[in-house]
């Protein structure tokens, strides 16, 4: 298991499509064994989502301090944690940073604070998408068939009938 | 009287050969989900066969025919595309590309008896493709037939299968038009699914947070059987035992001009929800509060329009412009 920071930035790429072939293979096998990783994917995208959605925010008045304090707290309560096992594992796997979560969460809201306060303007801008409705109905056509004798649901992902009224 | 008691017994043969018969047709039939017994018919067939599929839209009837080539479970579907099944595997082949459209095994759905009453003739008093079929009328709870399935008399396999609105008109048809099937199933003579990029098919996530927006069930008895990421966003897959629903969420505003072409807006739903009619059913897209939805519906438009209001940023108004109507509100000049 690499570190949490390498598996943070191969799990961003892959999201961003940044990834070779192989490496995309086999960090989906990796997604598809081990659910640690599944969760870190979670949590990576919720974190470029906010971004995404709050890029251009002003914060809450005392926003900052509130954040300081948390990650203050989060660092004292780390210090205690090491004294008491004699010192930090030198590399932290995910398993281990699932029990860290409540650090790893001050953090990311920072970052996501800070993010925003880089850019902070009046008006919050919201992301705009263009879902692909065509793939959403044979993804659902395909998820309907497994229950069901499937040549029925099938064929309606067969045809080419477009969109009618 | 030797031609006598040959006679005799021949006859004798035949009526236990068809009484035999009789017994092993009412047997394929599972009186209590009829759909589900199909579906182990399919596992358990090989046949070859023409589908019409039919469905109604605003202007009228549309059809289409593809071919089906299935043997024990491994079934290819011939159409525009072709798609494919193995086990929960589908597959579509669109020229020179594939895509993996589903690989994980369903979670089980609310029981068909929950909502739906089952009637099965007693007798294959009908015939499709030449074969005769037992018929299966699916009710809703104020007894109004809503499916009616047509299943092989000898092996069990769904022959057509005919949708029907809540006033009792069809609004979808699918049928063989023609269907062989072979004495035994010989595993192997359909192509195998092809290989795709794993990451296209969707998959199984625990929960949602913001901005998705997590529901258990949706007005008509429609509850949640999973949560999937996918594409750039989450589906969550509800039934009702007969019919799924997905709802897709995708963060950020509705850019309508990436929509397809033609259908129509249901202006009666806040933010006006474009809406089409597809072989698969009723779709609808909106937006609202941040994030963007559709819903592909199996059920019925009127029903399918009412479960679109109860959803989020489908409301009269999203949360945004309440607030926004909140603050603006005392100041607007009459």
């Amino acid at each position: 298991m690499p570190a949490e920071d390498d598996a943070r930035a191969a799990l961003s790429a892959y999201l961003d499509g940044e990834v070779s072939a192989e490496e995309r293979s086999a960090l989906e096998d990796r997604l598809a064994d081990d659910p640690d990783w599944r969760r870190e994917l979670d949590e990576v995208t919720v974190v470029r989502d906010l971004l995404r959605a709050h890029a251009v925010v002003e914060p809450p008045a005392g926003s900052l301090e509130a954040i300081t304090a948390a990650v203050a707290a989060a660092d004292a309560d780390d210090a205690g944690r090491e004294r008491s096992t004699g010192g930090p594992a030198p590399v932290v796997d995910l398993a281990a940073r699932r029990r860290s979560r409540g650090r790893i969460a001050a953090w990311a809201g920072g970052a996501v604070a800070a993010a925003a306060m880089a850019v902070a303007v009046v008006v919050p801008a919201t992301p705009t998408v263009q879902p692909d409705v065509a793939a959403a109905v044979r993804t659902h056509a395909a998820r309907s068939s497994v229950d069901e004798p499937a040549a029925p649901k099938l064929s309606e992902s067969a045809v080419r009938a477009g969109f009618l009224r | 009287m030797r031609i006598r008691a040959l006679l005799t017994a021949g006859a004798g043969a035949l009526v236990l050969a068809l009484a035999a018969g009789g017994i092993a047709g009412a047997s394929v039939v599972d009186p209590a989900d009829p759909i589900a017994g199909a579906r182990r018919a399919d596992r358990d067939h090989a046949y070859d066969g023409t589908l019409r599929i039919a469905w109604r839209t605003a202007d009228g009837w549309v059809a289409r025919e593809v071919t089906v080539h299935s043997d024990s479970g491994r079934m290819a579907v011939v159409g525009d595309a072709t798609a494919t099944a193995r086990g929960s595997v589908r597959a579509i082949v669109d020229g020179s590309t594939s895509r993996l459209l589903w690989r994980d095994p369903a979670d089980a759905g609310p029981p068909l008896s929950g909502k739906y009453s089952v009637d099965v003739s007693a007798e294959p008093r009908t015939t499709v493709a030449g074969r005769p079929a037992y018929r299966a009328t699916l009710r809703d709870r104020r007894g109004r037939a809503r499916e009616v399935l047509l299943l092989d008399a000898a092996t069990g396999l769904l022959l057509r299968r005919v949708s029907l609105d809540e006033a009792g008109r069809r609004v979808r048809v699918a049928g063989y038009r023609s269907i062989e099937v072979a004495p035994t199933p010989t595993s192997g003579a359909v192509a195998p699914t092809p290989d795709a990029p794993s990451g296209d098919a969707p998959r199984p996530v625990r929960d949602l947070r913001a901005p998705y927006v997590m529901l258990r069930r949706l007005p008509g008895g429609f509850e949640l059987v999973g949560t999937y990421r996918t594409d750039g966003g989450r589906e969550l897959y509800f039934s009702d035992g007969l019919y799924g629903i997905s709802l897709f969420q995708w963060p950020g505003e509705l850019d309508r001009d990436g929509l397809p072409r033609g259908g129509r807006t249901w202006t009666g739903v806040g933010h006006g929800a474009r809406t089409w009619s597809t072989p698969v059913g009723t779709v609808s897209v909106w937006s609202g509060d941040g994030v963007t939805l559709a819903v592909v519906s199996e059920t019925t438009p009127n029903e399918t329009e009412r479960i679109v209001a109860s959803l989020p940023g489908a409301g009269p108004t999203g949360t945004i412009d309440r607030v926004g109507e909140l603050l603006v509100g005392p100041f607007t000049l009459p």
